[in-house]
């Protein structure tokens, strides 16, 4: 993108493919929302043709555009990442415990439909296609368990859609957990990236994202090459002949 | 064309059709109908819209109902290759009620030919040089990296690239832009959109 101007190249082949009345879509990652909605100004298109002889502009308008704005997630911070089992590359139920920054309540209105988006770190890129999409995830708020019925994952986020039957009644909270199961990576968290995760709550009604961890989250697990803790308890010491009993726990 | 006047007209007497186009050029020979518009400029019907010299239709009615659709039909003599609207004015003792403009469409000939709404139609066609556009951003949040989409219908005839000039509210991220196409669905969401961002890429 130069100034305000976007050039998207290589269509001949797209929308050739198109059919007279049906619609493609074009998309944009990366557009910085204005500071207030755009009721209406111009966005100017301008189709042109490369492969005749002289680069032709074929087509140019100007279409009033409008654009809404929404106000910034409210702050969370992940305050601790529980796992099951610590060892590198093996699966474990993985628990995040987050809370709101300074007391703010979140409030999710009866009927609401919401979505949860985690940001894995980068260490998780080696193993990504290995990674089996969880069977479910759960959100637990005041003790109330809200499961997700669409679980999807692309390019190290983990997506997970809370059906909008599940808010029988509106609920505010500080604090909530999320649990899942997850394949941990094979190489150790470099914990001086931040954030290390990214938690996000989505308000598909409102289309906004509702709240999101900060930027400088780093609870980082720590990975080991060792798969339990085993302890034994018993006598120290044994006398020759005699038997003894020893516990060994997991 | 169909417009649709609003409740605050309770009346109007005329309707005038105007039709423009981008490049401007300069004026040709008209047939004096006053039912047809054409693409060349009449001498004999100088107007002008704003800065705009226009060629225009214009239709006396004794009375232009409210909220009641009014349907045109008429013939464009095509003289120049290029990019038109059309912009309809409603007003009455030369006082403009409403005015109203139509979607681009690209006429690439000479050839006469009718202005029809079937696919059939050689020149223009609502469904196929006419171009339309929807947009949308998702998420709506204040100052944060977006999903912009715009759909777009075909615009039938060979297009390599496009350019497109968001007003100047609209800035890129640090991280910078990517593009990429997919099938148009009316109700996508934030997630749909994140997960196929990295598919069917175009360079931009």
């Amino acid at each position: 993108m130069k100034g305000q101007t976007i050039i998207i190249t290589g269509l001949t082949p797209v929308l050739g493919n198109l059919s007279s009345n049906g619609f493609l879509y074009l998309a944009i990652n990366g557009l910085l929302n204005p500071q207030t909605s755009i009721a209406q100004s111009n966005f100017t298109f301008t189709f042109i043709n490369t492969s005749s002889t002289y680069v032709q502009a074929v087509l140019l308008f100007s279409i009033p555009l409008s654009y809404p704005i929404s106000d910034a997630p409210k702050d969370m911070q992940i305050s601790g990442i529980t796992l099951s089992l610590y060892k590198y590359y093996i699966v474990s139920r993985y628990t995040f415990t987050v809370g709101t920054v300074n007391g703010v309540t979140l409030t999710i209105p009866s009927n609401s439909s919401i979505g949860v988006m985690i940001h894995f770190p980068k260490e998780y890129d080696y193993i990504w296609s290995q990674i089996a999409v969880p069977s479910s995830l759960n959100v637990t708020i005041s003790g109330n368990t809200f499961s997700a019925s669409n679980i999807t994952m692309s390019n190290r986020y983990l997506f997970a859609v809370i059906p909008n039957n599940s808010f029988n009644s509106q609920i505010n909270f500080t604090t909530f957990n999320i649990t899942f199961m997850f394949r941990n990576p094979n190489i150790s968290l470099d914990c001086t990236v931040l954030p290390v995760f990214t938690l996000t709550m989505f308000d598909f009604k409102s289309k906004s994202i509702y709240a999101q961890t900060l930027s400088n989250n780093k609870v980082c697990p720590t990975f080991s090459t060792y798969l339990y803790s085993i302890n034994v308890t018993g006598n120290t010491k044994i006398s020759a002949g005699s038997f003894s009993h020893f516990i060994i726990s997991l | 064309m169909t417009i649709t006047c609003p409740s605050t007209i309770k009346s109007a007497s005329q309707l005038k059709v105007y039709l423009s186009w981008n490049p401007p050029l300069s004026n040709g020979t008209c047939i004096d109908e006053a039912s047809v518009l054409y693409s060349k400029q009449c001498k004999i019907m100088n107007e002008y819209s704003g800065t705009s010299k226009l060629t225009f239709l214009s239709i006396w009615l004794r009375s232009i109902s409210a909220q009641k659709p009014v349907v045109i039909t008429g013939t464009i003599t095509n003289g120049n290759q290029g990019t038109y609207t059309l912009n309809a004015t409603i007003s009455f003792n030369e006082f403009v009620y409403m005015s109203a403009v139509s979607d681009s469409f690209y006429i690439g000939g000479n050839a006469a030919a009718t202005a029809v709404s079937s696919s059939a139609g050689s020149i223009i066609t609502s469904t196929g040089q006419a171009i339309s556009i929807k947009s949308a951003n998702y998420p709506y949040n204040r100052l944060f990296s977006a999903i912009y989409t715009f759909a777009l219908t075909s615009p039938q005839f060979v297009v390599s690239t496009m350019k497109i000039e968001v007003p100047s509210l609209i800035t890129a991220s640090s991280t910078g832009i990517s593009c990429n196409y997919n099938k148009y669905k009316a109700n996508d969401d934030y997630f749909n959109l994140m997960l196929l961002q990295h598919q069917n890429l175009l360079d931009c």
